[in-house]
């Protein structure tokens, strides 16, 4: 294909002027143009630690797949949610908040998942709660609904679809729509992302314009124009710009015609403009779109049809033009003229391939099918038992396949064959395929991947260890140190990697005995087990007689069981019957008036944890929920809010301390303003200094001899005892010990120069990451090389120490004293100066 | 056994189709349904029932296709405003009053008859210049997978009144009530 490209008009984003993304539930100020998008979002600014709560009320009546588990449906819930926390540029973050009661009070924002009494044909749903004003910037929303039908009996939790439904019922709640580059917030036809890759950059782009972080508008950048049809603006065309290779970023336009896509990665772009498609069965509006609205509650739909085409106004990709947004600019006066049509022509189109016996979506490719091809179905695709007269159909920036009937059911799908000659390399990223006939043409983002490797396969999981130190072994093909391993949705941290034997031995989370999860294992590229095993997953029973929290006898307590409206405070969190674990376990009490700040596990059988407690809390009963692993319970009237009073309270503590470090806490209230000479701190019930006192703000030393964990932080002022709070006391900060390559490891460990080869593995030792022996999933630690932050793809205990595995990429740059550090959480290592050599 | 094994594929293993919605033939629609009616819609009004805002719609019946004959029903979809609060459901159809539907409805638990599928159990009933009554829905001509990811019959885009309750009568062998 060649490419050309225009002198466009390019503007720092802070000059532009702005026309917010429609794919949020977007209002406007005013009946005409100009039109400033307003969308509907949650106040981050209102949530503590711009953490929004979702609570699931209402489980009643629940029927699973017959290979599903209540616990592990729970967890596929909690995965969902975390999918969108996760998303490192966008500032909201997702907390289970436990099993809410019918009615339980709600004062501050959440989210709720509901097991509603749906008609059948529905599966989900999900919704922002908003009144109908705005604030001028934007439409608060107050409380968001996913409700999910009970009866899930074709819908197994372990599964992609329902885990891709889930995540994209979230997404509305959290006030995305509908988008039109088959990510997840795509409508289910066209969707191909899967639970190794649950977003694509479009939704991350979307999740990331409404609540952004610091660097989010600095990574990116912004592409804007208009697209009219006679002369006149169309509204909510849907634009997008796709990367043959990857990325797809998209935006409907205003009423008046004009777009802006924002949250685009620095890179080249097609960019293409294309009607929503019409209403499908079951759908009642073009895409399935909530129409933005005016000022006066009037709907706008959309124009009519038109033929697509790509900028600058041609339906032949190969004569369409790139544009290259760079991060803080705008690419402006990509205008595009569309002439308008009486229907619609090819539309909709789901694409599978069969990496087994099995038509799975998303599709993907790779070299170890003999005869690789993919199954398309869509409107305009089929006439009568064959691919419709003159339908062609490329890759993107690629060549033309072919195509015929697909024998089995020719007159529903149409074969497209690849040579793999054709396709070139491999690429992680997703593939777009361009449908063209009779000058109509239908890009379908994301229609299928090319990677060089089948799905994982697993043939056995075997139980081994003891109850007390689980471990699984899991046997298969496709396997690598790259695998991610889930039970139940549960992550399984992968402790050895035997990628040539096809082995991994894994740490199973925490389960009732006898429980039997359901274990999936996701490659890097994107694949699952699930694409060769389908919804009968290899499972694992847990044995022994270890005590669980879903016992019938199993119950919790809290201590004190009175929470003080307006206050915060530490309370303790005893399990009897059954035991939970650290870094598995979570609590909630099911209100968004009562907020887990922090917890600490202490024992087996003791959670602390600071709960801040609304001042607009309403006086009643709350129900305490606590997760570990795979384990759940909920125990009704745990605790009750008592009004609000003249307290003596700290804040939970920003961060946590290290011995013989300062520390700093925030009064929340006191009975007398602190001078710095009229109060006492106490850690541990032991006086510590204090440093220094600025307002409600005191600074302190933390004793060297504190002993690492959970501490006690308490004040005396004017007589009066405060409330207690919980403090985290973390050990020293890590301490790189040794870097060699790996293969070198033993005998250039001891030197005093130490040393990394370019493409080779290093090997990092270090002191001070966690506790002897503890396994530390890979993800949680990061290498800074120079600039340069390198993924770990192992993190073995040893002793004492932890030994990293780190690959050094072959583009990192030769020299001496390049410094290199280990962050693990809030804790970042002194540097250690490094010579990077070249490769052998 | 290439081509044995994909279509066994195909048709049971449809893992990412129908997220939201899984879509129903008028037949299935039809068996499903605790109640089938034709009527004009009197009057809609949001309501909260829990977390959900559901808008209740009135219906002036005037024929019973399947359930037990009645002169009027009421039927709730989700979405909808209500104290000062609104929640907009992507697919929840919409109803002015006076105009005409045949509806596929559901009883769950609640007690309230609920749509079929969202809209998929609504179709607007209109006159054609010779005055016979037609249903149409949308887009009823796409090709489906249902739940267990076999193809669904195509959909005409329009049927008169009377083939539409000929077809549910097929369904339910031979008769509704």
């Amino acid at each position: 294909m060649r490419r050309r490209s225009l002198q466009l008009g390019i503007v720092t984003l802070a000059a532009a002027s702005l026309c917010s993304a429609s794919y949020h539930f977007i209002h406007f100020n005013s009946r005409t143009a100009p039109w400033q998008g307003i969308p509907e979002k949650f106040d981050v600014n209102v949530l503590p630690a711009k953490t929004l709560p979702y609570f699931i009320t209402d489980q009643s009546g629940v029927q699973l797949h017959p290979n599903d588990t209540y616990t592990g449906f729970i967890s596929q819930i909690r995965a969902a949610a975390k999918t969108w926390s996760d998303v490192e540029s966008s500032d909201l973050r997702l907390a289970f908040g436990g099993f809410a009661a019918p009615n339980a009070p709600q004062s501050g924002p959440s989210m709720e998942i509901v097991f509603e009494d749906l008609a059948p044909g529905l599966i989900a749903a999900g919704t922002p709660t908003v009144r109908a004003e705005n604030n001028g910037q934007f439409v608060p929303i107050l409380r968001s609904v996913v409700m999910i039908r009970p009866d899930l009996r074709n819908h197994p939790s372990f599964g992609e679809s329902l885990f891709g439904t889930m995540v994209h019922e979230i997404g509305h709640g959290l006030g995305l729509q509908h988008t039109f580059t088959s990510g997840v917030m795509a409508t289910a036809i066209t969707r191909t992302t899967s639970r190794a890759k649950p977003l694509t950059v479009d939704d991350v782009a979307a999740i990331s314009l409404l609540y952004p972080s610091a660097a989010f508008a600095g990574t990116t950048g912004s592409i804007s124009g208009r697209v009219t049809m006679q002369g006149s603006g169309v509204n909510l065309a849907s634009v997008v710009a796709i990367s043959p290779s990857g990325a797809a970023v998209s935006t409907l336009t205003n009423p008046d015609g004009t777009y802006r896509i924002d949250g685009v990665p620095p890179r080249s772009y097609f960019v293409y403009v294309h009607p929503l498609p019409p209403p499908r069965q079951g759908q009642t509006t073009p895409g399935d779109i909530v129409y933005p609205r005016t000022s006066d509650g009037q709907e706008l739909p959309p124009s009519g049809p038109f033929f697509t085409i790509f900028y600058p106004g041609t339906n032949d990709p190969s004569r369409a033009v790139t544009v290259n947004p760079t991060p803080g600019q705008v690419v402006e006066n990509v205008n595009f003229s569309v002439q308008s049509r009486s229907g619609y022509g090819i539309h909709s189109v789901d694409t599978r391939a069969f990496p087994g016996p099995s038509a799975v979506k998303p599709p993907y490719l790779s070299p170890n099918m003999t005869y690789p091809f993919i199954v398309a179905t869509g409107s305009g695709l089929i006439n009568g038992s064959a691919p419709a007269p003159g339908l062609t159909v490329s890759v993107l920036g690629g060549a033309t396949l072919a195509t015929k009937p697909y024998s089995p059911a020719p007159a529903s799908y149409m074969q497209i064959d690849f040579d793999v000659r054709t396709l070139g390399f491999f690429n992680d990223s997703a593939r777009h395929l361009v449908f063209s006939r009779g000058g109509d043409i239908y890009v379908l983002p994301a229609a299928f991947f090319h990677v060089d490797k089948a799905p994982p396969a697993v043939s056995a999981v075997i139980p081994t260890g003891d109850a007390g130190q689980r471990q699984a072994i899991i046997l298969g093909a496709n396997l690598s140190d790259t695998s991610r391993v889930y039970f139940d949705g549960a992550p399984a941290p992968v402790r050895e990697a035997d990628g040539l034997g096809g082995r991994l031995v894994v740490t199973p989370p925490a389960a009732a005995p006898n429980h039997r999860a359901s274990v999936v294992v996701l490659s890097a590229e994107g694949q699952s087990s699930l694409f060769l095993q389908g919804d009968s997953p290899a499972t694992y029973t847990y044995s022994g007689e270890l005590a669980s929290l879903t016992a019938p006898n199993a119950s919790v307590s809290v201590t004190p069981g009175l929470l003080t409206a307006g206050a915060e405070s530490m309370v303790q969190i005893d399990v009897t019957g059954g035991v939970v674990l650290e870094g598995q376990t979570t609590v909630g009490f099911g209100s968004s008036d009562i907020v887990v700040r922090n917890i600490a596990v202490v024992s087996p059988t003791r959670i602390l944890a600071n709960v801040a407690v609304s001042a607009a809390a309403q006086s009643g009963y709350a129900q305490v929920s606590v997760v570990s692993g795979l384990q759940v319970i909920a125990q009704p009237f745990a605790a009750q809010i008592v009004p609000a009073q003249r307290a003596f309270w700290l804040n939970t503590p920003v961060s946590a301390v290290s011995a013989g470090s300062s520390g700093t806490i925030r009064v929340g209230s006191s009975p007398v303003g602190l001078t710095g000479s009229n109060f006492v701190l106490y850690l541990n019930d032991q006086p510590v200094p204090v440093l220094a006192v600025d307002g409600g703000q005191i600074t302190f030393q933390v004793p060297s001899a504190t002993p690492t964990g959970a501490a006690v932080l308490r004040m005396e002022a004017a007589g009066e005892r405060s409330l207690p709070i919980l403090l985290m006391v973390d050990s020293p900060a890590p301490r790189i010990v040794s870097a060699a390559p790996s293969s070198a490891v033993d005998t250039l460990a001891s030197t005093t120069a130490p040393k990394v080869r370019i493409g080779q593995f290093m090997a990092v030792t270090v002191n001070h990451l966690a506790p002897r022996d503890t396994l530390i999933e890979t993800s949680r630690v990061l290498v800074k090389l120079g600039n340069a932050g390198l993924p770990v793809a192992q993190v073995l205990p040893n002793g004492d120490m932890h030994q990293l595995l780190v690959y050094v990429p072959p583009t990192t740059a030769l020299g001496r004293d390049v410094p290199l550090s280990v962050v693990f959480g809030t804790r970042t290592s002194e540097p250690l100066s490094v010579t990077v050599e070249a490769g052998n | 056994m290439r081509v044995a094994a994909s279509i066994l594929g195909l048709l049971l293993c449809a893992p990412a189709f129908a997220a939201t919605l899984e879509q129903l033939s008028i037949e299935q629609m039809a068996q499903q349904s605790t109640l089938i009616v034709r009527g004009r819609v009197t009057g809609c009004g949001g309501e909260m029932r829990g977390a959900i805002i559901y808008t209740r719609c009135g219906v002036a019946v005037t024929e019973t296709w399947k359930g037990a004959p009645l002169s009027k029903v009421d039927f709730v979809v989700p979405g909808g405003t209500a104290r000062g609060l609104s929640q907009t459901f992507s697919g929840a159809p919409k109803f002015n009053p006076n105009e005409q539907f045949v509806l596929f409805l559901w009883v769950g638990r609640s007690g309230i008859p609920q749509i079929i599928g969202l809209s998929q159990g609504v179709f607007d009933v209109t006159f054609s210049k010779t005055g016979q009554a037609t249903v149409k829905r949308e887009a009823t001509s796409e090709r489906m997978l249902n739940s267990k990811g076999e193809p669904v019959a195509d959909e005409p885009v329009s049927l008169t009144v009377a083939e539409l309750k000929a077809r549910v009568d097929k369904a339910l062998g031979g008769g509704g009530k």
